[in-house]
């Protein structure tokens, strides 16, 4: 594949925002759920979240994670696997492979990874990890710590840790290794585990020193002489103390007289090497080591710096009551970059010396090593860059779905003017910090700027019934202002509470609701109220009394919410969400399972125990077919609830409602299946039938003929008429459509009609505003794919303007309106869009859809 | 019967093991898998499932280019399109390389029969399983292919 089709992928990487609004419910509940620690749950959710959106790759990152977490591994690889070509799935994978030490596969999945990533180290890491104990797994590793993009993460710890495991125990190649990296990587995350043993060594090397060599004292005569060689000067007593190291060299005080002479004469290398013997003969003496420490920061430009700190450091703890260390150790520290070590260094010397002659001084520089700088003035709003705040409020959402409130926080700063959108991160992320009332605040003022805002208004109710914050106030004030939104939320939360009369109050001041969505709540609210109502009356009538009341109630409880063809009536848009739901429900649940409920039936009867048992456990087993079957239901209903319009499948709908007595009817065998019971066989063979054909057909053939439109002349001269009527377009002077219907009556497709309208629509309007001649062609034709013999409708909207619009171009808009937006519709419905060449005209927008069989109307 | 299973998991296989053990049923997890085992093996008919979303990626027959072109260039969906209809892609490729053994394909395409139509004479010998179909019907529409059976051939499901 090519370069530019992973950018492109990268490009089409779905955030939650695009997720359709069920699966969104599902992706913030499986969160919850995840931290929470409901890891079940959790899983599931995320299912759900894939099966509605099957190339949303970062829930199947979570679900895999989840699954990790749960121990479920060999799902967890399933999950990874599901999307290869994802570099976060890939490293998932690669990941839980070196965990379960299956090296050799890990590998192809990290080199997949690197061609995913050239500008990431973590294929590097993984490598070096893959490769611990081959040769140059070292130089694999110090090459990732080299890389500019490095993060000190778990990645980098589990590379580092595993590689230096994969050295023999002793081998002096893991400590050379240890120091590189530190010196490399000061900050690195496994810094103390790389410590630890270095200082070990270090440790029993000073030890070890301390047995063998300190403990050699000066003769009379060694003393003489050096204190005659003191008196001297220049070469002369620097030759002096040489004749003392050569009569005492086991004595570290030859050494240090030796060094000190040589310093005094400028033989600052020598006397380096000199103070390393002194110290190294008597490791315990820390005004020797200071020296050591001195010199190494004072002749080097810097160079050995680190070496100084850590001799001065060793100087300061074996000599802590000495202030001037401590001063030279602050120093150093300054200048090596690191303000908490310089800070703690200063303080101690201030407290051993707070009159000392630079306390002053050092006091003034610890507050500078403590003052925070004040926050950067706001930047102000740039409206001529959208892009960039998109990117900002992107940015902030990617980090609040990791739960990173900060740098969600951080992000959101760097948007220019306030939005709706950006108020309600801001709300979110204070309402993950548990700051309720700021969240209303937030969620208010975005409410004031956009006021159809579904979401957020039952984020505001949810807020008020979890009694913590007293939203209702929020919602009549705003639906006061003529919001019909807010009234149909206030209708309910009266309907919740019992209260008939103000339910109806409410429905009717929501009026005519112009969102089909609050339309259809609204409708679903008023159809509750009129089957109570009548619920009421019929048992008022036949038994009167307090009992038949309470019974009603019930009765209308159990009869509240649609079926599946009217959800779909009152919520066309859910079609993508509740097919797939249906479509694993008719593929995953029955086409595997249950068409061998006949041949268990003979197997019943036959006593093949085996197979009866085999078969048991896979439909009654966890994670079962009726286990499934369940999961897809309640998923259809939470679809329903996202949509506004409830579900009632076991009363209402006319296909579920039969194949969920079916499934119970299924379960009321199992005692009699599992214990190879013949008696069972007539059922299973009729229930076989029942659920595998006609229950699975029925709900194929309802799926099928919903959201179905014909594409035609028709529609798009409709279209046509209501673009050139636009104001904006109602200058041009005799526009003219060129129509070409090739389709023959085959233009079927699975789109809701007004969004098909705005495609045609958009891709007029934009004809007619690029180009100076007015006139438009549209062709509808029918194109076959050969493998698949699956049919495409090719709806071409041809113009005469000369631009530069690509194929590039038109898929990597940011969806908004217009073009963008048509892309993004086409591409929700399985469809493509490019920019082609047409005879005739300077250029054709093409979309692609999936052409529906003409048998389904 | 000697039949060979293309198919992603170990359901059909396990299926028809159990509920037909007369009958020898291979199987093979993919399409680069069912021509290499072809090339060295013989078989009566094949089974095909459709779906082989638990495959390799690198085991998937088709164009993922092409493909992704369907999808406005995104390689996810297009992944997702060469999984969905895999057992397209491997009867494509079955009929390239001159397999005429008849297939019988685990979809059922009742509800579109115009395309069924063109593919059942595209790739023939084909059959398609229907809705609900179990082990033994499976086993009836493999032998009447086989048998040369008038039902064979080019019946839609």
């Amino acid at each position: 594949m090519s370069s530019l089709l992973w950018i492109a992928a990268l490009a089409l990487a779905a955030p939650v925002d695009a997720l359709g609004p069920a699966a969104q419910t599902f992706y913030q509940e499986a969160a919850r759920a995840e931290s929470s620690g409901h890891l079940d749950e959790a899983a599931r959710r995320y299912r759900m979240v894939i099966q509605l959106d099957p190339a949303f790759t970062q829930g199947r990152a979570d679900l895999a994670r989840v699954l990790r977490a749960q121990g479920r591994l060999d799902e967890a690889l399933r999950a990874y696997r599901a999307a290869p070509f994802d570099a976060e799935l890939c490293e998932g994978e690669a990941s839980l492979l070196l965990q379960l030490g299956r090296r050799d596969e890990a590998l192809p999945v990290i080199r997949r990874l690197a061609a995913l990533t050239p500008e990431s180290p973590v294929s590097l890491w993984l490598e070096a990890r893959a490769r611990a104990g081959e040769v140059g797994s070292a130089e694999l590793l110090l090459s990732a710590v080299d890389h500019p993009a490095r993060v000190a993460d778990e990645g980098s710890d589990l590379a580092i840790l595993s590689v230096l495991e994969g050295l023999a125990p002793g081998d002096p190649a893991a400590e050379a290794l240890r120091i590189e990296l530190l010196a490399r990587w000061p900050e690195l995350a496994s810094r103390e585990a790389l410590v630890e043993p270095l200082e070990r060594v270090r440790v029993e090397g000073l030890a070890a020193r301390l047995l063998s060599s300190g403990a050699v004292p000066w003769t009379e005569e060694d003393r003489r002489r050096a204190v005659a060689a003191a008196a001297l000067s220049g070469a002369e007593a620097v030759a002096a103390a040489e004749g003392v190291v050569a009569r005492a060299p086991d004595s570290a005080a030859s050494w240090a007289l030796l060094a000190e002479l040589q310093e005094r004469e400028g033989a600052l290398a020598a006397a380096t090497f000199s103070w390393e013997r002194a110290v190294a003969l008597d490791p315990l003496d820390g005004a020797q080591r200071a020296r050591l420490g001195d010199l190494l920061a004072r002749a080097y430009g810097g160079r050995y710096d680190r070496e100084a700190r850590a001799q001065l450091e060793i100087a300061a703890d074996l000599e802590p009551a000495r202030p001037e260390l401590w001063l030279r150790l602050g120093r150093l520290a300054q200048r090596l970059g690191d303000p908490e070590g310089a800070s703690a260094a200063f303080l101690q010397y201030l407290a051993l010396a707070p009159e000392g002659a630079q306390a002053d001084e050092v006091r003034a520089e610890v507050r500078g090593l403590r003052r925070d700088r004040l926050p950067s003035p706001p930047t102000p709003a740039l409206s001529a860059l959208p892009d960039g705040d998109a990117l900002h409020l992107a940015v902030a959402q990617v980090y609040l779905s990791e739960g990173r409130l900060d740098q969600a926080v951080e992000a959101l700063a760097e948007v220019g003017a306030p939005s709706a959108r950006s108020l309600n991160l801001e709300a979110s992320i204070a309402l993950q910090r548990g700051e309720r009332g700021r969240a209303v605040a937030l969620y208010r003022d975005s409410l004031a700027r956009v006021p159809a805002q579904q979401r957020v208004w039952e984020v505001l109710l949810r807020l008020h019934r979890g009694g913590a914050v007293e939203a209702l106030p929020v919602l009549e004030h705003v639906a006061a202002g003529g919001q019909g939104c807010a009234w149909v939320l206030l209708a309910e939360d009266a309907w919740s509470r019992g209260d008939e009369a103000l339910t109806r109050e409410r429905l009717a001041l929501a009026g005519q609701a112009s969102d089909p969505a609050w339309a259809s709540r609204a409708a679903a609210l008023e159809d509750a109220l009129a089957a109570r109502t009548r619920s009421r009356w019929r048992w008022g009538l036949g038994l009167g009394g307090g009992l038949g009341a309470l019974l009603g109630l019930r009765s209308l409880w159990r009869w509240r919410g649609v079926s599946l063809e009217g959800l779909l009536t009152r919520a066309p848009r859910a079609w993508p969400e509740v097919a797939a739901v249906v479509a694993a429900i008719r593929h995953e649940v029955i086409r595997h399972n249950l068409s061998m409920l006949p041949a268990l039936a003979d197997a019943l009867e036959q006593g093949e125990g085996e197979v009866v048992g085999w078969a048991a456990e896979r439909l009654f087993g966890a994670s079962g077919v009726i286990d499934r079957f369940d999961q897809s239901r309640r998923a259809l209903e939470e679809v329903a609830r996202v949509w506004g319009a409830p579900l009632n499948l076991s009363m209402r709908d006319p296909v579920f409602s039969l194949m969920i007595a079916d499934f119970s009817a299924l379960r009321s065998l199992e005692a009699r299946i599992r214990r190879g019971d013949p008696s069972a066989a007539p059922a299973l063979r009729t229930l076989g039938v029942r659920l595998s054909r006609d229950r699975a057909g029925e709900l194929a053939r309802l799926i099928r003929r919903a959201a179905l439109l014909r594409v035609d002349g028709q529609q798009v001269q409709a279209a046509w008429e209501r673009v050139i009527g636009e104001a904006s377009l109602r200058h041009l002077a005799a526009p003219l459509l060129d129509l070409r219907d090739l389709t023959a009556g085959r233009g079927l497709v699975r789109v809701p009609p007004e969004e098909l309208e705005r495609m045609l629509v958009n891709l007029m309007r934009n004809a007619l505003q690029a180009s100076d001649v007015p006139v438009v062609g549209v062709s509808l034709e029918v194109e076959e794919d050969w493998v698949t013999g699956l049919e495409s409708l090719v709806l071409a909207v041809c113009d005469h303007a000369q631009g530069t619009l690509s194929t590039g171009f038109l898929r990597s808009r940011f969806v908004s309106g217009g073009l963008g937006m048509t892309v993004d519709l086409v591409y929700r419905h399985r469809g493509s869009a490019r920019v082609a060449p047409r005879a005739g005209w300077a250029k054709a927008v093409e979309l692609r859809l999936p052409i529906a069989a003409e048998e389904e109307l | 019967m000697r039949i060979l299973i293309i198919e992603d998991g170990h359901e059909y296989h396990e299926l028809f093991s159990r509920f037909l053990p007369r009958d020898q049923w291979i199987r093979v997890g993919s399409g680069p898998a069912a021509l290499d085992w072809l090339g060295r093996e013989v078989a009566d008919a094949i089974f095909l499932d459709m779906r082989f979303d638990r495959a390799p990626p690198a085991e998937l027959l088709g164009d993922l280019d092409q493909a992704a072109e369907r999808f406005n260039g995104d390689p996810v969906q297009a992944r997702a399109f060469l999984e969905d209809h895999q057992g397209h892609f491997i009867l494509a490729a079955l009929r390239q390389r001159g397999v005429a053994l008849p297939v019988l394909l685990a979809a059922d395409l009742s509800e579109e029969p115009r395309r069924w139509a063109r593919l059942a004479a595209r790739y023939a010998p084909l059959d398609g399983l229907p809705e609900g179909a179990g082990p033994d019907e499976a086993r009836s529409l493999l032998q009447a292919m086989v048998g040369g059976h008038p039902e064979g051939g080019d019946r839609g499901p």
